[in-house]
């Protein structure tokens, strides 16, 4: 996993996609996959998390990370991914907002956090 | 001492459950989700209270398909096939643990798999093969007349664990779009509609009773 592309300005971006386009702004509840148990654990309702695209060659994962940039989980079981990779690499950013977790399980809120 | 191989997707989380095994075996053989499968099992495990243990065997070059990241054979039946791949476990899994008191390797075909490894035919002749051997060790596959689904409802498997469990093809992190995601999303969306299905029957059972 090569990790993020933090870079906005890289050939991934769009750039007739405008960052404050409608479409963009996606607000979903969900249950994280993947999860990380001792992260999910450390984890209270209303910590803020950051939904982060990882890529690993022409592969890419939205996970979901602490602010100490540890990976709790990954946003996959729902039916908006391919559109929410598109604006991720169009300079939309997102939050998640923390409703439950535990070590087995995390359940988020997700929310656009630019324009 | 009876042993599965874990790779710690729902199936093989499943089949733990349900089955118990003295060890969960997870096969680090060079696959690109390698890492993920690993994090899963070790949690899953953890939660089960069952022994868990990694080998890592690197044959990476030896992959094709989508979970070796190179391109798919015209002989595969679907996009992550890598060769012998069920038949490279067994035999891993029977080096390591034979001398050990090796009995039984559990494997976590299901009815709905589509590749030959998979299949009776493969189950009942590796079963063969084993216990024609030193050891005389059992191959069986607990699951392979059941759908995932079918799966999920026998072994009672706890749906609280099920973000736990990891079934992607090619990264760490699910992608959300790989066949192994694809299968994992559809079981998922499953048993979340039987979850909602039962809580919706319970209150009228509630009302019948009073």
């Amino acid at each position: 996993m090569s990790g993020p592309k933090p870079d906005k300005n890289s050939p991934a971006r769009d750039p007739r996609r405008p960052v404050g386009g409608g479409d963009c702004d996606q607000r979903f509840r969900i249950d994280l996959m993947g999860v990380r148990s001792a992260q999910a654990a450390r984890l209270r309702p209303g910590d803020l998390l950051q939904v982060v695209l990882l890529y690993d060659g022409d592969l890419r994962a939205v996970v979901c990370q602490t602010d100490r940039a540890e990976t709790v989980g990954a946003l996959s079981a729902f039916p908006g991914l391919s559109q929410l990779i598109e604006c991720m690499e169009g300079g939309a950013t997102y939050s998640a907002i923390v409703e439950r977790s535990s070590p087995q399980a995390c359940g988020v809120f997700v929310s656009r956090s630019n324009g | 001492m009876r042993v599965l191989l874990f790779s710690g997707g729902l199936d093989s989380s499943a089949i733990a459950y349900w089955k118990r095994p003295d060890i969960c075996l997870t096969v680090d053989y060079g696959q690109r989700p390698a890492r993920g499968e690993i994090a899963a099992a070790q949690a899953i495990c953890a939660e089960l209270d069952l022994r868990q243990e990694t080998l890592a065997v690197d044959l990476k070059a030896l992959g094709s398909g989508t979970m070796s990241g190179k391109p798919t054979s015209r002989l595969a039946k679907a996009e992550e096939w890598w060769p012998y791949r069920n038949q490279m476990l067994v035999t891993l899994a029977g080096m390591r643990f034979v001398a050990d008191g090796l009995t039984e390797i559990m494997i976590g075909a299901v009815k709905t798999d589509v590749h030959a490894d998979g299949k009776y035919p493969f189950l009942r002749t590796i079963d063969r093969l084993m216990t024609l051997q030193e050891g005389r060790v059992n191959v069986t596959a607990p699951a392979r007349k059941l759908s995932p689904e079918k799966l999920l409802d026998v072994s009672g498997f706890p749906l609280s664990a099920i973000g736990l469990t990891f079934s992607c093809h090619v990264m760490e992190y699910p992608c959300g779009r790989c066949r192994g995601c694809e299968k994992h999303l559809a079981t998922l969306a499953w048993a979340k509609r039987r979850s909602r299905n039962s809580d919706e029957r319970e209150p009228r059972d509630e009302r019948t009773k009073t």
